[in-house]
């Protein structure tokens, strides 16, 4: 989920936001539709109802009035008739018609098509058509007055009947349509709330192991291998829950399996060096001797002697170096800070070993920074004798401070290094050029260079310059984090 | 011990005691220290160590190794230095055991080397512990005999007396004492300590400074954990008083 959606917004986009939707959805939509069949069926039959009442009123009038009238009619006659009718429909508007006479007690006639008028006319039959608006229905009524023995007399009664609230006889039948739809709403209202109900629990049911499965996977997530799910039950989600803890299981072995053969690894590296040492130790308390020149021995006695003190000196570097990054691997390299003058700290390591005069560039005095003065010792002495070793004297150095922390760096005018070379240029016993059997380094210098920067919260980079050279530059913290030990 | 002159530079020759128990690299450094002329007496644990020290030639300096079978080298510090006041000893350690540093130091040790150890370093280590005890005088003596509250010190006889009781300091500490006092009131830095006192030229440990006045202090404070003597600028070093 993106960041910019806030969390009500989640929740609701979400998967019991969207459960409660569908469910919600589904009881109005069914509320709804069996409320409206309902409604449009109870309206059918009520409207029916009351067509058959009107209908049959009207009928019943007219067979009475029929007997009593003279033919052929005049327009008393006409009138007579629709009183008659009047008389027994009191909320009705009647209009008789015989040929040419017709007489209307208020709009009927607008009301009566031709069709009507001609079917009305050819037979014997009462017609009947729904008329005015839904909110303000009518219904027209035309119906041929038969003599007694069933014979058309051509005159045609038209009556004009309101459905509408507040005609006393069909008062019911609005009403009753009315309480159909208020009784739907009130169902679908309840149904609506039972339903959100059911949402929440099945979105319960079903989100607690999801969310559980979340916590466990953040767990995981976070290193904590031996998190595991509860299983529950035997439904999918169980079964989701079981395989979880499956792949937790598969995971916490493997990756406890490498540790331990990292560890491993690693405690074997330190326990050579460490076993190395000793007769290492025994070694090189004698090179000095091997040194000899003594005229005495034969020429390749004596060069083999210094050769063998020469590569002693070398192995002890080299089994140095391991134990040192050994240490680094263990966790155990302390740092022990002090307040010193960064400058004068580079120029005292960079004279102890004679480089002084192949240096140029600039150590301004006054860069006081709480440093491990060794581990720094170590870092210049990797740094420029790495430069040293690849582009030749004169090495450019150059000091300052940048925020808070020295910016040091180290600049060759060698060949630089390759595009392939140079992301491993901080790699163990990585040798830029493979085919070179052996450099002066044990291969773990700048390894070592990097791992004192990183204890003290700084770093190294290294890159190219144009037109020629290499680049190492080293941040340090002014003010180092306090070394672990020191801490509560 | 006596003076030897080698090449272009004096250097003193010792009776050493090498306590060390790989056969192969005490051998190295029998070899190594004999061919300068040293006299070596070697033991293979304190045990014997301790053992030639009672019975046999009383060594001029002794080199310890930490890591022994038996009792163990800060022990055989302790004992040395329980009864022999001014006997100098070196540690023999492996820089990974930074603990064991200060605690060898703690336990008395006057100076250490990294376990390999180029002869040439070991050497210049004993050479100057050995000046130490030598009489060799800072350069700018106040005075021969220096009375600083209850503090005497007499820098021509090199003793030092507290409340008229004589005090006895290892060498490494009387010749601390000594640069300190030279000029009382004046922060010396831990470097220059070590230069002067250690012989300890670029990255010296200064933990050596440290470890050396905690002893000192036990010896010539009424309550070393509130300092009249040689008292600690944070940041700086040390001075001596003011008084």
């Amino acid at each position: 989920m993106k960041r910019w959606v806030p969390d009500w917004l989640r929740g609701m986009l979400g998967l019991r936001g969207r459960l409660i939707a569908a469910f919600l959805l589904i009881a109005v939509g069914g509320t709804a539709t069996i409320a409206l069949v309902n409604y449009s069926r109870t309206k059918d039959t009520l409207l029916q109802q009351a067509q058959n009442n009107a209908v049959r009123t009207v009928r019943q009038q007219l067979n009475q009035v029929a007997g009593t009238i003279a033919y052929p009619p005049n327009e008393d006659t006409l009138l007579t008739i629709q009183e008659a009718v009047l008389s027994g429909a009191p909320n009705t508007q009647v209009m008789v018609v015989y040929k040419d006479l017709k007489v209307d007690s208020g709009g009927v006639n607008e009301q009566v098509t031709g069709d009507m008028r001609q079917a009305v006319g050819g037979g014997g039959f009462a017609y009947f058509q729904r008329v005015g608006t839904s909110t303000v229905p009518r219904l027209v009524i035309g119906m041929p007055l038969q003599s007694d023995d069933y014979q058309s007399t051509g005159i045609e009664v038209y009556t004009l009947h309101s459905l509408r609230v507040g005609d006393q006889r069909s008062e019911n039948v609005a009403g009753t349509i009315e309480g159909v739809a208020s009784t739907s709403l009130q169902t679908a209202l309840i149904t609506t709330l039972i339903a959100a109900l059911l949402a929440l629990l099945a979105a319960q049911g079903v989100l607690r192991p999801v969310r559980a499965m979340r916590q466990v996977a953040n767990e995981l997530a976070d290193g904590d291998l031996s998190a595991r799910m509860q299983v529950r039950g035997s439904d999918e989600l169980a079964d989701l829950s079981r395989t979880v803890n499956e792949m937790a299981e598969t995971l916490e072995y493997n990756v406890e399996h490498l540790r331990r053969m990292e560890a491993g690894a690693r405690r074997f590296a330190a326990d050579v060096s460490h076993e190395l040492r000793t007769p290492l130790a025994a070694m090189v308390a004698v090179t000095e001797i091997l040194e000899t020149d003594d005229p005495r021995l034969p020429p390749e006695t004596q060069a083999s002697a210094q050769l063998v003190a020469r590569e002693t000196k070398n192995m002890a570097r080299l089994v140095e170096d391991l134990m040192e990054i050994s240490r680094f691997d263990a966790g155990s390299a302390a740092l022990r800070l002090e307040e010193c003058d960064v400058a004068q700290a580079i120029k005292g390591a960079l004279g102890v070993r004679g480089w002084q005069q192949q240096v140029v560039g600039s150590l301004p005095a006054g860069v006081i920074a709480q440093i491990d003065r060794r581990r720094l010792d170590v870092i210049v002495a990797n740094l420029v004798g790495n430069a040293l070793k690849h582009g030749g004297s004169p090495v450019h150095l150059d000091l300052r401070v940048v925020g808070r922390y020295l910016e040091f760096a180290v600049t060759d005018n060698g060949p630089g290094m390759s595009e392939e070379v140079l992301p491993h240029v901080f790699d163990r016993f990585y040798k830029a050029d493979t085919a070179r059997t052996r450099s002066v380094g044990s291969g773990l210098g700048l390894a070592i260079a990097l791992e004192n920067a990183m204890l003290h919260g700084g770093r190294i980079t290294a890159n190219n310059v144009q037109p020629n050279g290499a680049r190492f530059v080293l941040y340090l913290p002014l003010q180092a984090r306090p070394p672990k030990e020191e801490r509560p | 011990m006596h003076l030897l002159l080698r090449g272009p530079i004096i250097t003193l020759v010792a009776h050493v005691l090498l306590i060390e128990d790989d056969p192969a690299v005490r051998e190295g450094m029998r070899l190594a220290l004999g061919r300068n002329q040293h006299q070596v007496s070697a033991a293979d644990s304190g045990e014997v160590g301790l053992q030639l020290l009672a019975t046999g030639d009383l060594p001029d300096i002794v080199v310890l190794d930490l890591m022994l079978p038996g009792i163990n080298g800060f022990e055989v510090c302790r004992r040395v230095r329980s009864t022999y006041d001014d006997l100098p000893i070196i540690m023999l350690t492996a820089r990974s055991d930074d603990f064991d540093i200060v605690a060898g130091l703690e336990a008395g040790a006057d100076d250490y080397v990294v376990k390999p150890v180029e002869p040439r370093v070991l050497e210049a280590r004993i050479s100057a512990v050995l000046r130490r005890g030598g009489g060799t005088q800072p350069a700018k003596p106040a005075a021969n005999d220096s009375q600083y509250g209850g503090l005497e010190i007499d820098r021509m006889a090199l003793t030092v007396r507290r409340g008229g009781t004589p005090v006895s300091l290892t060498p490494t500490e009387l010749k601390l004492l000594l640069e300190l006092s030279s000029s009382p009131g004046q922060v010396l830095s831990r470097e220059q300590l070590l230069r002067a006192v250690w012989e300890h030229d670029y990255l010296g440990d200064s933990r050596l400074v440290d470890a050396c006045v905690q002893r000192l202090r036990a010896k010539i404070e009424t309550d070393p954990a509130k300092p009249v003597y040689v008292q600690t600028v944070r940041g700086f070093g040390y001075r001596f008083g003011p008084v």
